[in-house]
């Protein structure tokens, strides 16, 4: 029996090694790029697993390479504030941090950190929503308040102000300011356009497939759905299968992950609400190098969604 | 079976009120859509039912659905074939369920710690391979087992229910059947009796490991993507869905159907909740408290 356990024991042991190999085996090598400075910028999020990261991810390896500096994302893959903030302290703790490109979770629970890093030296560029207490050295991103009029835009003139509308999306800050906006302004651009109440989902695909089955069959006279955050690529064939049905309804995306880019391109999105994720960490990781060299840079920059559609949508597919 | 008597009139009373409250809960497109979204956890919860009378659990569903899908995923998009894609995804997760099967049945090793280390081994994974991206764009054959509609129906629910009959009889009408209820009663007893105890949870964890893939590989293809984040939450929502329905999570109690019913009530929930247009805020708080009082009212019943 004891030895029946050791050799159980020790082919778990031999096959955690071959499955750690093959993961080290997937590792980028690092770019050790020349030049005199040392450390990492961090682009530090709060739930790493969405798609919506991959071209942010690009754009700060590029502005790091750029400028002579190591970059590495961080963050737990789940949305998860505690674990950000224990992810943001252990930052700030390594003398390899030279400053965070943070994406918050929770602002309020964030500051002392944000104040606590800035008195060490370490800048803090806030990316993607602003912090309403403005405690950071700088913002580079969106206006979601602008994102959701800009949406609500496009879908007023997608369904000529007839009809009704619908979001999508996970829970969130960003998303709830984003949603709220869309809500308010079509109904100011299309006062005779009902608007039904948001629907939600975990995150995970198959949360957002049957999310979506129940919320078109409450509503089947829906004119236009929005999803409003970049996780709907991944499930497009779900809405083909019932375009191809029938359904008469217009599915609006959010962001340029590959998936929603294609779906864009297959026609079962009529386009996408595009935020540029690379532009926005590359210029995120600039402005803390700037700020590393003392030098001064804006408080606040906007940067404008791209309306992705079949006409355009080719520029950006790699 | 007053439990299930029980369930049933829970599950009539819900359908009855939300029918007459919600201009479309009680119609023929919202019924396909709720059996639809329940085949996948049926599946699953036909065999964790048999996993909770025996006296183990698992929380490495999530995990091995999701390795399962991008496993098939990044094969068949590297172009392999894609029944060579299926049986090398199917292979991976019946050893995931092998090794759990072995580190908490043979080797005795809790099963919480045990599946959660496999669960976050399998997520990592999928994560790591992919760099989140989810491959998508599969072989048209592929998709026919996720996509295809009999009279309505996604092929799912006749999964679901032929995976639920045959365990059913295997529970019901086998030795092997009883020998899970025994094992699962007392342990000791049923080592007494001759049952090899080891060995049946090593083979009930890779039922479930099977049960597992099987799902991941049809979510991947209803999507005809493999996402890296397939699902979230599904084994706790099997394990709550058993328990209403009578399984005792230590064992020795249980039956698929009632672990059926236990789903219908969740899935009706879930449904009604976009239909009466809950606030999302408070979406997880009427579903859970419902839940509880679910739970409290068997409870109840059984004490009087």
């Amino acid at each position: 029996m004891n030895s029946y356990r050791c050799k159980a024991i020790c082919v778990l042991v031999v096959l955690a090694l071959t499955l750690t190999l093959f993961g080290c085996v997937q590792k980028v090598p690092e770019v050790v790029v020349e030049g005199e400075k040392t450390g990492t910028y961090y682009f530090l999020a709060a739930n790493n697993q969405d798609p919506f990261y991959v071209p942010g991810v690009q754009g700060i390896t590029d502005a790091a390479n750029s400028v002579g500096m190591k970059s590495d994302f961080v963050g737990p893959l789940d949305p998860d504030a505690k674990a950000q903030i224990d992810t943001f302290e252990q930052l700030i703790a390594s003398p390899e941090t030279k400053g965070i490109f943070w994406y918050a979770a929770d602002f309020k629970a964030g500051e002392p950190i944000v104040q606590e890093a800035i008195s060490k030296g370490i800048p803090i560029v806030i990316g993607a929503a602003d912090s309403p207490y403005k405690t950071r050295s700088a913002f580079v991103g969106y206006d979601n308040t602008v994102l959701g009029n800009q949406a609500a835009e496009w879908a007023a003139k997608l369904i000529d102000c007839k009809g009704s509308v619908g979001t999508i999306a996970v829970n969130g800050v960003n998303l709830d300011e984003r949603t709220n906006a869309f809500n308010i302004h079509i109904v100011e651009v299309c006062p005779d356009v009902e608007v039904y109440e948001r629907a939600t989902y975990d995150g995970s695909a198959t949360s957002a497939a049957m999310t979506i089955d129940a919320y078109m069959v409450a509503h089947p006279d829906l004119s236009l759905l929005w999803f409003a955050d970049g996780g709907a690529g991944a499930q497009a064939q779900n809405w083909k299968e019932k375009q191809e049905l029938g359904l008469k309804t217009l599915f609006l995306a959010m962001d340029m992950p590959p998936a929603t880019l294609q779906a864009v391109k297959d026609g079962v999105f009529v386009g996408s609400v595009g935020q540029d994720t690379y532009t926005e960490a590359y210029w995120g990781i600039l402005l803390l190098d700037e700020l590393n060299k003392g030098n001064r840079v804006p408080d606040t920059l906007y940067l404008s969604a791209i309306l992705v559609d079949k006409d355009n949508v080719d520029q950006f597919i790699e | 079976m007053k439990r299930i008597i029980g369930l049933i009139i829970i599950n009539i009373i819900l359908f009855v009120v939300l029918s007459l409250t919600t201009p479309y809960f009680f119609s023929k497109s919202n019924i396909v859509v709720m059996l639809d979204n329940m085949g996948y956890e049926a599946i699953i919860l036909s065999g964790y039912t048999l996993l909770l009378i025996g006296g183990y659990f698992d929380l490495s569903i999530d995990g091995v659905v999701t390795i399962t899908g991008i496993t098939a995923g990044l094969l068949m998009t590297s172009g392999v074939h894609w029944a060579l894609a299926v049986l090398v995804a199917m292979v991976v997760a019946l050893g995931v369920g092998a090794i759990n099967g072995i580190i908490v049945a043979k080797l005795k090793i809790n099963g919480l710690i045990a599946t959660l280390t496999t669960w976050w081994i399998c997520v990592g994974f999928s994560f790591g391979l992919t760099k989140a991206l989810s491959p998508f764009g599969f072989p048209n054959i592929f998709q026919m087992f996720g996509q295809t509609r009999l009279y309505g129906f996604r092929l799912i629910v006749v999964y679901a229910v032929v995976v639920a009959i045959v365990l059913s009889i295997v529970l019901h009408c086998t030795k092997i059947g009883s020998n899970i209820y025994v094992s699962g009663d007392n342990r000791q007893s049923a080592e007494l009796m001759g049952i090899n105890t080891a060995r049946l949870g090593i083979w009930l964890y890779v039922l479930i490991g099977g049960l597992s893939g099987l799902v991941g590989l049809l979510v991947a293809s209803r999507l005809n993507a493999s996402s890296p984040f397939a699902v979230d939450g599904m084994a706790l929502r099997v394990i709550a869905a058993a328990v209403i329905g009578g399984a005792n999570l230590s064992g020795g109690k249980g039956s698929i159907v009632g672990g059926l019913l236990g789903l219908c009530i969740m899935g009706i929930l879930s449904n009604s909740i976009i239909h009466l247009g809950v606030s999302p805020y408070w979406q997880k708080a009427v579903l859970g408290g419902i839940l509880l009082l679910a739970v409290l009212s068997e409870k109840i019943r059984r004490t009087e």
